[in-house]
């Protein structure tokens, strides 16, 4: 029971930031159709990006709220300007283009960014400075420490945040639109080019914060690691309902438990045959079953609509 | 108020509008008619910034208008109803509504619009929060006509406002165009029903595969042997 208990919270944790990266995915596939699959290296970038901040001010006397702030402010600008940047020049001339064209163009840009990352940052792991000294709590019998329960809320946050967004304001009603009918959109005022990178701006300010919670949580960074980051998180939004915004945040909460009770229990299932390290088969099960059996995911669009 | 000369559009290699001239008065209602494929709904895609021509140029209230996007025309009180309604299924009859407000930012204005509109419609003020895809043909057509007259258009374009709709549900529709152009919108109407758009209208355009074989007062069209054998089916 305990290792329940532990492994769902540890689930959870790690599910919201699969949650984040995730929107990054959905938002552009709902609006484009695109899998933007550059969007993984994103998030790399911006964890990098964070952690050379974060060394950089770690030695300065600033405290380490600040010096959090400013890495994660960093990021944010960096990730925002690159996908704002890779959307207007790599997949804009090719928005009438066959499907197929921009989908390699996307992962031209992911491969770019990789080896652009190990030309600046190197090949090796990066670990974080040693800023916070995350306490731990017990419940239950499990225990988790005050930076999941931070992670975990901020994740949550942000997504209500932008659930309320999408639902209540005039942009967000913009992009709904814009996702059903770019053309009537457009009919209606819309700058559907202004919507699209709009779109991008908040995909990837996301994932910035994603990529600074990534290196908190695993205390390492590296120049592959939005690849399988990446891979989940887009598992993370087919198993949702590739498109749907609130899909893309369940898909991720629950890949996340997956993987962890998964994790948990392997050693027990296969009597110590694979051990915890196998925990990445079980995104790509879940993305196979899903594929297989329901392709539309969780919440995937079945409204039907007329004319 | 809008003024085209010599419009051509291609897809691709097709001309499906080779060359039209068409004028439209301040406070007129005008029908442009012509059979499938004649290029009515490409002609005014082209008038609304949603396709390039290839040549000729739009002046709409004596500015060239010839290669703006949509987005900018509502802005300058051009709007067009696509053919096939183009509501937002997913979206609410209110959220489409005030879609059709995007352009404005006068909140007063566009809440006592929208309840104005409403009024017209009352089959659509019982279902404001129901998603617009699931209103039947004739609703989502008045949906479609209310959410452009929320942008507050001078020119109204329409296309095919009838099509697919039981007689019953045409009459209501064509009463409620009769409305707005009473209020004083300008009027440019595509229809495969030419008596009625002839009924209503001041003038016409007959289009045929991409010219314009006859344009004349609405009146003239109806009693034109040519225009009665064609297309009002005598
Ligand atoms: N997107 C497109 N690509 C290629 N050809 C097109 C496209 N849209 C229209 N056409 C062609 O252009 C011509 C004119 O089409 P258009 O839709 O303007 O006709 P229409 O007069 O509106 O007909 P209808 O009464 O059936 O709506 C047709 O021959 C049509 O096949
Ligand atoms: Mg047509």
């Amino acid at each position: 029971m305990d290792i329940f208990i532990q492994q769902l919270i540890n689930g959870l944790v790690l599910g919201s930031i699969y949650a984040l990266v995730a929107l990054g995915y959905t938002m552009v596939y709902g609006i484009l159709g695109l899998i933007n699959f550059a969007h993984g290296d994103i998030v790399m970038v911006g964890a990098l990006v964070a952690l050379a901040v974060a060394q950089a001010l770690a030695a300065s006397l600033l405290p380490v709220p600040l010096v959090l702030l400013f890495a994660t402010l960093a990021a944010l600008l960096v990730c925002v300007a690159l996908g704002v940047t890779i959307e207007r020049v790599a997949y804009r001339p090719l928005r009438r283009a066959p499907r197929l064209a921009p989908l390699i163009t996307a992962i031209g840009i992911s491969i770019l960014l990789q080896y652009s990352a190990a030309l600046i940052w190197g090949k090796q792991y990066i670990s974080t400075p040693d800023l916070i000294k995350p306490e731990a709590f017990t419940f239950g019998g499990a225990q988790f420490t005050d930076l999941q329960a931070f992670i975990f809320l901020l994740a949550c946050t942000l997504m209500a945040g932008l659930l309320w967004f999408i639902k209540a304001s005039r942009i967000g009603r913009a992009m709904r639109a814009t996702e059903q009918n770019a053309e009537v959109a457009g009919l209606m005022g819309v700058d559907t080019n202004r919507i699209i990178s709009f779109t991008f701006f908040l995909g990837s300010a996301i994932g910035a914060i994603a990529g600074v919670m990534v290196v908190l949580y695993y205390g390492l960074g590296h120049y592959f690691m939005g690849f399988m980051l990446g891979l989940k998180a887009f598992t993370a939004a087919v198993l949702g309902g590739i498109g749907n915004v609130a899909g893309a945040m369940l898909g991720g909460l629950l890949l996340g438990v997956i993987e962890s009770l998964a994790a948990g229990y392997i050693g027990d299932l296969t009597g110590g045959v694979l051990g915890s390290n196998y925990r990445d088969i079980f995104a790509f099960l879940v993305l196979i079953l899903v594929l297989v059996l329901r392709p539309s995911g969780i919440m995937g669009q079945h409204t039907s609509e007329r004319a | 108020m809008l003024e085209v000369r010599g419009l051509k559009v291609s897809y691709g290699g097709i001309n499906a509008v080779k060359g039209i001239d068409l004028d439209v008065q301040d406070g007129e209602l005008v029908t442009l008619i012509g059979c499938n494929g004649a290029g009515k709904t490409t002609t005014l895609k082209a008038l609304s910034g949603l396709i390039k021509p290839s040549a000729g140029q739009v002046r709409y209230n004596g500015k060239d208008i010839t290669a703006q996007p949509s987005h900018r025309l509502v802005r300058q009180g051009l709007a067009l109803v696509p053919e096939g309604r183009g509501v937002f299924g997913r979206l609410t009859v209110d959220e489409n509504l005030a879609m059709g407000a995007y352009s404005r930012r006068d909140r007063a204005g566009i809440a006592a619009d929208r309840e104005r509109i409403l009024g017209w419609f009352p089959r659509l003020a019982e279902r404001r929060a129901q998603l617009a895809g699931t209103l039947s043909g004739g609703e989502q057509q008045m949906l479609a006509i209310g959410r452009a007259l929320m942008s507050r258009p001078a020119l109204l374009l329409l296309d095919e406002p009838s099509m697919g709709l039981a007689p019953l549900m045409v009459h209501k529709i064509f009463e409620a165009i009769r409305a707005v152009a009473a209020e004083g919108v300008t009027l440019l109407l595509v229809e495969q029903n030419a008596k009625l758009a002839l009924e209503i209208c001041h003038r016409g355009y007959v289009m045929e595969s991409g010219v314009i074989a006859l344009a004349d007062s609405a009146r003239a069209l109806l009693t034109n042997p040519q225009v009665r054998q064609a297309y009002l089916g005598e």
